[in-house]
């Protein structure tokens, strides 16, 4: 047994050798985060630990002991949503939007380090698949979100 | 699947019933008990009033609508509300979509007659349901407000969500009227609006569905979890159609959380055994299938290795190669012709210049992100689904079947699908759910695929191949076409086809093509594929507009002619082709020949046009080759003609997303079956389109004021030909068989 934050709550987990993913469906029954591939390959498990991007379904639980876990559903602070949860329905970007709570986070991690991007660094920084093709969309997105972030630190 | 109406009318059995043949018939109307579980009776107060099947009204004003397709990506739920709103005159605000419960008033599509998501046919067949069910609505709140008032109904203006009446001033919400209304007969051929006094049809709005699906709370089946749930991992047998022979559960049983391991049938023959079945029929369905069934996945998929199992029979002969090599084998055959005009043969004979081409596609995989997933619950006679699926219809009936007791015991919960493209059209893991929840009555089961399974027991796109043949006059004009399509089709696996000369799956899209060419005909000749085959997005749009629009092309340079002008000099008894063949000239700014681009590399346009589910679709892709001699697809200009445009901002969408698609597929799709069994298993050797490989698209859509036509197919079927068709420009090189990146190394 361990115990693990997921955004801001302390969870019991039965296993840290369970991965991720499983631990924050299955225990946290917090649902937001994807199953998509197992095998760190699709990107739609994304979460962060310490504020880093991880594909969780191949990270184990015990991996994120003492450190602080954000899931899609813990992005927004007080109520308020993140500048890329706002660009995302600016930009009319899901589709399906089975992928998308990865893709955010995925951006989310992205855009910390490097808050702002070219064009090009957008489409080689982003490694999530989505098999609906909204990868121009998610693009203009995370534009939108970098021009608000820079706009706001001004 | 565009015409299988007869088909499925016949065999399911499934009511004929005309529900909006004419406006809206009384019966059925649900006048005074809401079709929702929990609904209030008229004249209750606070009560939701359901004014008829699609809209009802709730105290605090919200209009629900009840819709009967699924949302999986295609943005219908909210074009659907913006149709009732439209004419209900309501602002998309206050809208609220529910999911429509089971029954006939539900069938949409073919007469009334079936009840489905897909085939394109969500806006076509629903625009004017949804649109009279709206004005219908809007008539009974008018009728009720013209007797509360004393007012003549003439006088009454609606305007977002409230009646006015101007001499008077009076003013109020539609929500004050709505028990009155509902008591109301509904009323018949209601007038609907003229499409230019439309204020939400044709104007770009936002999805209903967009923040829920960035703050992950929107529900997907995957999702489910109704209280004391159990959770199932599974195996199949590797080999298509095997069963179990030995099954070893004892080191499975004593891992930690495990409740059972079942053996339980694939569901492969979901719409031959059950959906389609005759009540006595007795399913033949192979038990294939070991199922863990834990306190969660997993307990249950770490348990599930742990299983020994040993599988026999089924189609072990399967190959994709020995397949391809069966339909080389059959090209020089006659097939059955699906569309004939003048003398094929005799034009042949006589050409002054004949050209003669064989294309290939290879089986390709849905891939949807959401693996398979259905969750049932057997309690007493009845039984809860919570799935996605294409049709809600035919799972209920599955489920009927499985467990002897009325669809009308079946409820089916519908969460958004994370993606189908046509895959859950087979029922196969609802099946395999019911059949877990029958075993153990009273708790919900979930089965959740792997990625592995997703992929090795996918309803492949078929591995089709095409003879194309085409003769010139002495003066290079085209006297004749010809093309056979070889191989096996959806249709035919799944009982639709039954009855009929061909398989229209593999035919569809082949015929109506739009070049004026005197003698033409396109045959379908069997041969039979025993990997399972399904609806893959556009069906037979997915290797025709490649093997003709590739083939177009060939002629044009067999007559030494730029492909654009020599479609043009095609298309005049098809101006609608041809329009749409010159929005997309002008928006590419097309050029014939290669040019040096500003990243130092060649450049190369190819053109592609092609009409699939009704909706025209033209095409123009800019290509180079990378350093390794791969081709890189930089831009795709897209115009489309699918009539009236409800939401341009989903429609866009659609377009895009039908092009990423195709161009996957196009590039690097192939699934490979060696001894009845696929090879690949996940995306790694499975790959599909990156963001790093996703082209700039530009969309434009056609206007014009006719009934819409399909949006969720047609943009695929053209971009694999327009690419090889740029690569041939840029490179001389003619690729014929698919995948591109295959085809080049
Ligand atoms: S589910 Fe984790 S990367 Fe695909
Ligand atoms: S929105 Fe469907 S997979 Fe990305």
């Amino acid at each position: 047994m361990i115990k693990l934050s997921i955004n801001g709550a302390i969870h019991e987990i039965d296993d840290p050798n369970m991965p991720l993913l499983w631990a924050i469906r299955e225990q946290a029954g917090l649902t937001g985060t994807k199953f998509g591939c197992g095998a760190g390959l699709c990107g739609c498990c994304t979460v962060h630990i310490d504020g880093e991007a991880v594909r969780s379904c191949i990270t184990p639980a015990g991996d994120a002991v003492d450190k602080s876990v954000t899931t899609i559903e813990g992005l927004a602070s007080g109520g308020v949503p993140h500048p890329l949860q706002e660009a995302f329905v600016a930009e009319n970007v899901p589709q399906c939007g089975y992928c998308q709570s990865g893709q955010i986070m995925a951006a989310a991690a992205f855009l910390q380090e490097n808050p702002s991007p070219t064009d090009e660094e957008i489409r080689e920084g982003m490694g999530n698949l989505c098999r609906c093709g909204t990868y121009l969309r998610i693009q203009a997105a995370i534009a939108r979100a970098a021009r608000t972030g820079t706009e706001e630190k001004l | 699947m565009t015409r299988q109406a007869s088909e499925l009318q016949n065999v399911s059995g499934l009511s004929r019933r005309a529900f909006l043949g004419t406006g809206i018939s009384a019966g059925a109307m649900v006048l005074t008990v809401g079709l929702q579980g929990g609904a209030l009776k008229a004249g209750e107060k606070q009560a939701s009033q359901q004014l008829n099947a699609f809209v009802a009204i709730e105290p605090d004003g919200t209009v629900s609508v009840f819709i009967p397709f699924v949302e999986m990506g295609q943005g219908v739920h909210t074009s659907l509300a913006m149709l009732i709103a439209e004419e209900l005159d309501v602002p998309m605000a206050q809208v609220k979509v529910k999911e429509a419960p089971l029954g006939p008033e539900y069938r949409l599509h073919w007469d009334g007659a079936v009840r489905y998501t897909g085939s394109s046919l969500t806006i076509k067949d629903g625009f004017m349901p949804m649109r009279k069910a709206g004005a219908a609505a809007r008539a009974m709140l008018l009728q009720a407000a013209s007797e509360e008032w004393g007012i003549a109904v003439e006088e009454l203006l609606t305007e977002a969500g409230e009646i006015s009446h101007l001499s008077s001033g009076r003013k109020a919400a539609y929500s004050t009227f709505v028990t009155r209304a509902a008591e109301n007969a509904p009323p018949l051929n209601v007038p609907l609006k003229k499409s230019a006094d439309f204020k939400l049809i044709g104007t770009p709005t936002d999805r209903l569905d967009m923040v829920e699906k960035t703050n992950g709370t929107a529900q997907f089946a995957i999702d489910a979890s109704p209280p004391d749930m159990l959770v199932a991992a599974i195996l199949q047998s590797p080999v298509f159609g095997g069963r179990i022979r030995a099954l070893d559960k004892d080191a499975a049983l004593a891992m930690p959380g495990v409740v059972a391991v079942e053996a339980i049938p694939n569901g492969t023959s979901s719409f031959v055994d059950y959906v389609l079945a005759p009540p006595d029929h007795q399913p033949n369905d192979p038990t294939g299938t070991v199922a863990v069934v834990a306190d969660s996945f997993w307990h249950a998929k770490s348990a599930l290795k742990e299983v020994t199992v040993e599988f026999e029979g089924g189609a072990e002969a399967a190959s994709d190669q020995a397949f391809s090599a069966r339909l080389r084998s059959r090209v020089g055959e006659q097939g059955v012709a699906a569309e004939e005009a003048g003398d094929v043969d005799a034009a042949l004979a006589d050409a002054a210049i004949r050209i003669e081409a064989d294309y290939e596609v290879p089986l390709a995989a849905h891939m949807a992100m959401e693996p398979m997933s259905c969750t049932a619950l057997y309690e007493g006679d009845r039984c809860t689904l919570w799935t996605g699926h294409q049709s809600a219809d035919w799972v209920a009936t599955v489920a009927s079947k499985i467990l002897a007791i009325p669809t009308e015991n079946v409820k089916v919960v519908t969460p958004y699908l994370g993606g189908s493209f046509g895959r859950k059209n087979n029922a196969d893991y609802v099946v395999q759910a019911v059949s877990l929840a029958k075993r153990f009555p009273g708790r919900p089961i979930k089965v959740i695929w792997t990625r592995e399974e997703d992929t090795k027991h996918d309803f492949y796109r078929p591995q089709v191949l095409g003879r194309l043949q085409a003769g010139f006059d002495a003066n290079n004009n085209p006297t004749v076409f010809r093309q056979i399509n070889i191989g096996d089709g959806p249709q035919r696996h799944a009982g639709f086809a039954a009855g009929q000369p061909f398989d229209h799956s593999v035919m569809d899209s082949s015929a109506n093509q739009p070049y004026d060419i005197p003698n033409k005909r396109t045959e379908y000749l069997l041969e039979e594929n025993a990997v399972p085959l399904g609806f893959w997005r556009s069906v037979g749009g997915a290797h025709n507009g490649f093997f003709i629009e590739s083939f177009v092309d060939e002629m044009a340079h067999a007559v030494g002619e730029d492909p654009v002008a020599f479609r043009r000099r095609l298309l005049s008894k098809s101006p609608r082709f041809a329009a749409v063949l010159d929005k997309v000239i002008e928006m590419a700014n097309w050029r014939g020949a290669p040019w040096m681009a500003d990243d130092g590399r060649q450049h190369a346009m190819g053109v592609a046009l092609h009409e699939d589910h009704y909706t025209i679709v033209g095409e123009i892709a800019e290509v180079s080759l990378d350093e390794y001699g791969m081709p890189k697809v930089h831009k795709v200009w897209c115009a489309v003609d699918c009539g009236t445009v409800v939401n341009p901002s989903s429609a866009a969408m659609q377009v895009e997303s039908g092009i990423a698609f195709g161009l996957s597929a196009a590039l690097m799709e192939k699934v490979e079956v060696q001894e009845g069994a696929v090879v690949n298993s996940n995306f790694h050797d499975y790959p599909v389109l990156t963001a790093q490989e996703m082209p700039q698209i530009d969309v434009a859509f056609i206007e014009r004021d006719a009934a819409p036509t399909g949006l969720g197919e047609p943009a695929t079927p053209p971009i694999a030909a327009a690419v090889c068709n740029a690569l041939f420009t840029l490179t001389g090189k003619r690729i014929r068989t698919l995948p591109i990146q295959a085809a080049l190394s």
